[in-house]
């Protein structure tokens, strides 16, 4: 999983590097709930594509999800992204599940302090094992962010699951030098999470730690790199 | 590179703003500047389907060229423009005076007027020299215009009503079909003809051999010498605020300070394409620019199952209501089995700052009409006829507007209001309206300012108030107080009820424009505490609406809402109810096309918690629909125009989570999904 806004694939376009990523989270320090993902984003022109490998749980029960997109800026203001997941969930004596699905986002920086972006996960409804009886989760993003100043962008995050309560969250990103430190809080299933992420040459190590109410601690690891030497 | 490792960070996708240019402004267009006015006012009335095709003919005639500011209708002005009554006023003095505008920028010299009303209406208007009112006979055809419109729309899943097994099911198939043709010649002579057949009713053949179950037509003569007005067919009349007698035209709560008062727009030519409270005869008005005399007939027909006795006088027992459907063969058995005949005049007064006007009615029932058996209709109308006389006037003083009416009917009911918006500050507008309405009023064609559909039951006063409170922030607030009387549907006692509204709303850039509204809505009514014993009970409702309005590149509008409800029950127990939607809109001049597209979640714990929406419809189709339960709806609507004609597709769908079947008895759908699919083409002749 390459970050906790990755639900909009369309703002990819916007970049003008290829990266790739390799990330791990373990869920309330269960072993049992562990996540590891694999991602690369290669970019040229107005196009990206983005191609992601991740597994979430144990040897006798986990999902593997490979994902492949295409995000396409139209301009300077516009872009929009088709992502298509295959899921294959495997638990010990039971038959494997085979899924597929695909999400659609569009991201709109109207101008240079803000932007806005939404995308649907599933909306097709379709179900777990393609001809199955559960339909997989239908999900909607809609993402705002402002740039307060050069060192400082606040944002927020309405999510809305078919079956849960909408979710609305704020978040601040703070850039010391070549160190950013982010924080997001989450309502009304409260649920907090601090990050740290440091560049050095073409790497991006991050350590972060997410705390949800009654449940617990999430922990997480990322490293980023970057294709292209960074410019001045 | 700086906004690579933010991106980086997050996958964000504001990182990117870290470095952006400006982007394009959004244009709004008159249309949607009307819906604006109109979705307030309709989601406040919680009516969920509406035609407007007679309306929007009138209000958008000029939208392919803009509205010549030198020849405004008041209705345009008020509606579409939003001016104030003073505003227009100072206009039409102004124009009287020193002649007709010849740039929109001398508008900002009119008393009344500032710099901001002009950049707000200047994509809207231009100045055009007055036309000649002259008509010339052999222009009769060569500046005519003609329209055909013809409409189709189906439910896709099989209703219970349509299998044949079900008792009393639909002797029709499931198709919606309407047509419309309009003639229009210069400013003096119009006619229409409309017709409709509803989901499950026959067409051409059996219980509707006459082809459509509905036809509506009008005729119309205008400003030929004294003749202002003359419509032979159907039409709507507006006289004064509405208490003796009034159409459903704006004017209503949800507006802003100088959207309260109505604004009589007299004959009304209407060919509604479904069964609508319209009049249907003969309506005159003659006179000149300071009187102004009408005379009306009209004879409409009811719906209703007829009691008759041994000396054949017939009566009916029920509400007076017009039912649009005749599917079933009950349905068909009580269609058109009485009717009433309306009749009556009014008289108007017309000065530069004044005008008074009086109005009288009869109504007369074919069958007597039978009193309620339930308390709170022990004021409403029996017996079979009914007199109204009323008196309107409005009067501009210094930077406000008066304006009033009094009503009184035959049994001795009397109604009155009296309201004025006052033009404090070119950065403020106030308004206030009283209003009292006797249990006893009776008037069947009212529809003043108020809480109930007709005007009676009912004491309150409104005030609202519009400020300009920076360059980039508005904000509106209203608040009504209300008291009924008497009894009313699931009150067992008078009640009080108060709400208020708040509307901020933020022009944050060009183009992104964040409205947020809250409303609080009090009421009173039952509350069973046992089996056996019930009081009253206060219910209260908070409403929070918070809408992105967007557009990235100026073909395309978005729009993000979010929408909140929480109800307050009697037992201090709370239930919610949520809807986000995202549109999005393309529109491609170039290529004559266009597409609308929403896909909105909506979760609500209750019926009481649903959320009213405006959706893109067809053209002249105004929809406003209610979300409840648990699910998903979308829809896609396209839109391509060739020279002669302009096509039109919709298809809608709503997934319900937490139900396995939809709607109930002949309306009934086995399955979690309903789609609904729409067409219409005109073709202008």
């Amino acid at each position: 999983m390459l970050g906790q806004y990755e639900n909009n694939c369309a703002s990819a376009s916007f970049l003008n590097k290829s990266y790739v990523s390799a990330s791990f989270h373990n869920r309330f320090l269960l072993k049992e709930l562990e996540n590891e993902a694999v991602s690369g984003i290669l970019r040229f022109h107005q196009n990206a594509f983005v191609f992601q490998v991740s597994h979430f749980g144990y040897a006798k029960y986990g999902d593997l999800t490979v994902a492949g997109a295409y995000a396409r800026s139209f301009g300077k203001h516009i872009a929009i992204a088709a992502r298509f997941y295959y899921s294959l969930l495997h638990a010990a004596d039971y038959p494997s599940v085979h899924s597929v699905t695909f999400d659609v986002s569009l991201y709109a920086p109207i101008h240079d302090k803000v932007g806005i972006g939404f995308s649907v996960y599933n909306p097709a409804r379709l179900k777990y094992g393609i001809v199955g009886k559960t339909m997989m989760p239908l999900r909607f993003y809609f993402n705002i962010d402002y740039r307060i100043s050069k060192n400082l962008l606040i944002y927020s995050q309405v999510e809305k699951e078919l079956k849960s309560r909408l979710g609305v969250g704020v978040g601040a990103v703070f850039r010391i030098n070549k160190l950013f430190l982010t924080s997001y809080v989450q309502f009304p299933a409260p649920k907090l999470s601090i990050d740290a992420e440091l560049w050095w040459r073409h790497f991006l190590f991050g350590f972060g730690c997410e705390y949800q109410l009654a449940v617990g601690f999430v922990p997480k690891i990322t490293l980023h790199y970057s294709f292209e030497s960074r410019s001045k | 590179m700086k906004k690579n490792i933010l991106f980086l960070l997050f996958f964000g996708n504001w990182l990117y703003l870290f470095a952006q240019e400006d982007s394009l402004f959004i244009f709004d267009n008159m249309q949607d500047n009307l819906f604006e006015n109109i979705e307030e006012q309709v989601i406040d009335s919680e009516s969920e389907e509406v035609d407007f095709a007679d309306n929007l003919d009138f209000l958008l005639e000029g939208q392919t060229q803009k509205i010549n500011i030198n020849e405004l209708p008041a209705e345009v002005a008020y509606s579409l423009l939003k001016f104030t009554d003073y505003q227009y006023y100072q206009l039409q003095l102004y124009i009287e005076i020193y002649g007709e505008l010849v740039t929109i920028y001398e508008l900002a010299a009119v008393e009344g007027f500032s710099r901001s009303d002009v950049e707000r209406i200047i994509n809207f208007v231009e100045v055009r020299p007055a036309k000649s009112m002259r008509s010339v006979f052999r222009s009769f055809f060569r500046r005519s215009s003609q329209k055909l419109l013809l409409r189709y729309g189906q439910v896709l899943e099989k209703q219970a009503g349509y299998y044949s097994e079900q008792e009393n099911a639909y002797l029709g198939n499931p198709l919606r079909l309407t047509f419309k043709y309009t003639f229009k010649s210069g400013d003096n002579f119009a006619m229409a003809l409309s017709g409709e057949k509803d989901a499950g009713e026959e067409f051409f053949k059996g219980t509707q051999k006459q082809g459509f179950d509905h036809y509506a037509f009008f005729v119309q003569f205008k400003n030929i010498g004294v003749l202002k007005n003359c419509v032979i067919g159907d039409y709507n009349l507006d006289f004064g605020q509405g208490l003796v007698m009034g159409g459903r035209s704006m004017g209503t709560k949800g507006g802003g300070a100088g959207q309260i008062r109505r604004f009589a727009s007299m004959i009304r030519p209407s060919a509604p394409m479904n069964e609508s409270s319209n009049l249907r005869g003969v309506a005159v008005t003659i006179g000149d620019a300071h009187y102004l005399g009408t005379l009306f007939y009209s004879h409409r027909f009811f719906d209703g199952e007829l009691l008759i006795d041994s000396d054949s006088n017939c009566f009916f027992d029920g509400s007076l209501s017009l039912s649009p459907y005749h599917r079933t063969l009950n349905e068909v058995i009580r269609k058109q089995s009485f009717y009433n005949r309306i009749y009556g005049g009014n008289f108007q007064l017309k000065r530069r700052i004044f005008s008074v006007g009086a109005t009288i009615t009869k109504t007369d029932f074919s069958a007597e009409i039978l009193p309620a058996k339930e308390l709170y209709k022990k004021f409403d109308f029996t017996g079979k006829s009914m007199c109204n006389f009323g008196m309107d006037y409005k009067v501009i003083v210094p930077k406000s507007i008066l304006f009033g009416e009094f009503g009184v009917s035959r049994n001795g009911g009397i109604a009155f209001l009296q309201g004025g918006v006052f033009d404090v500050d070119p950065r403020c507008k106030l308004s206030v309206l009283f209003r009292y309405y006797d249990p006893k009023y009776i008037a069947l064609n009212s529809s003043a300012f108020g809480e109930n559909s007709l005007s009676h039951n009912e004491i309150g006063m409104y005030v609202a108030a519009d400020f300009v409170l920076s360059r980039i922030v508005q904000l509106v607030l209203n608040g009504d107080f209300y008291y009924f009387p008497w009894l009313r549907f699931r009150t067992d006692q008078p009640t009080n009820g108060f709400d208020c509204t708040a509307k901020l709303i933020f022009s944050l850039h060009r183009n992104l424009q964040l409205h947020v509204k809250y409303q609080y809505k009090m009421k009173e009514g039952n509350y069973r505490i046992t089996a056996y014993y019930q009081t009253l009970a206060t219910q209260q409702q908070h409403k929070l609406r918070c809408a992105f309005n967007y557009s990235p590149i100026d073909i395309m509008k978005m729009k993000t809402e979010i929408d909140f409800v929480l109800n307050v029950l009697p037992s201090h127990s709370f239930k919610q109810g949520i809807l986000l939607f995202q549109d999005v809109g393309v529109k491609i001049p170039k290529w004559n096309f266009g597409a609308n597209l929403r896909f909105a979640f909506f979760d609500t714990d209750s019926y009481d918690e649903r959320i009213y929406a405006y959706e893109n419809d067809l053209l002249y189709m105004f929809t406003i629909n209610g979300y409840y339960g648990k699910g998903v709806r979308f829809y896609v609507m396209l839109d391509y125009g060739y020279s002669f004609f302009d096509l039109q597709l919709r298809f809608s769908q709503t997934f319900y989570d937490d139900r396995s079947s939809i709607g109930s008895s002949h309306e009934l759908i086995n399955g979690q999904q309903k789609s609904e699919i729409r067409a219409q083409v005109i073709f202008h002749i």
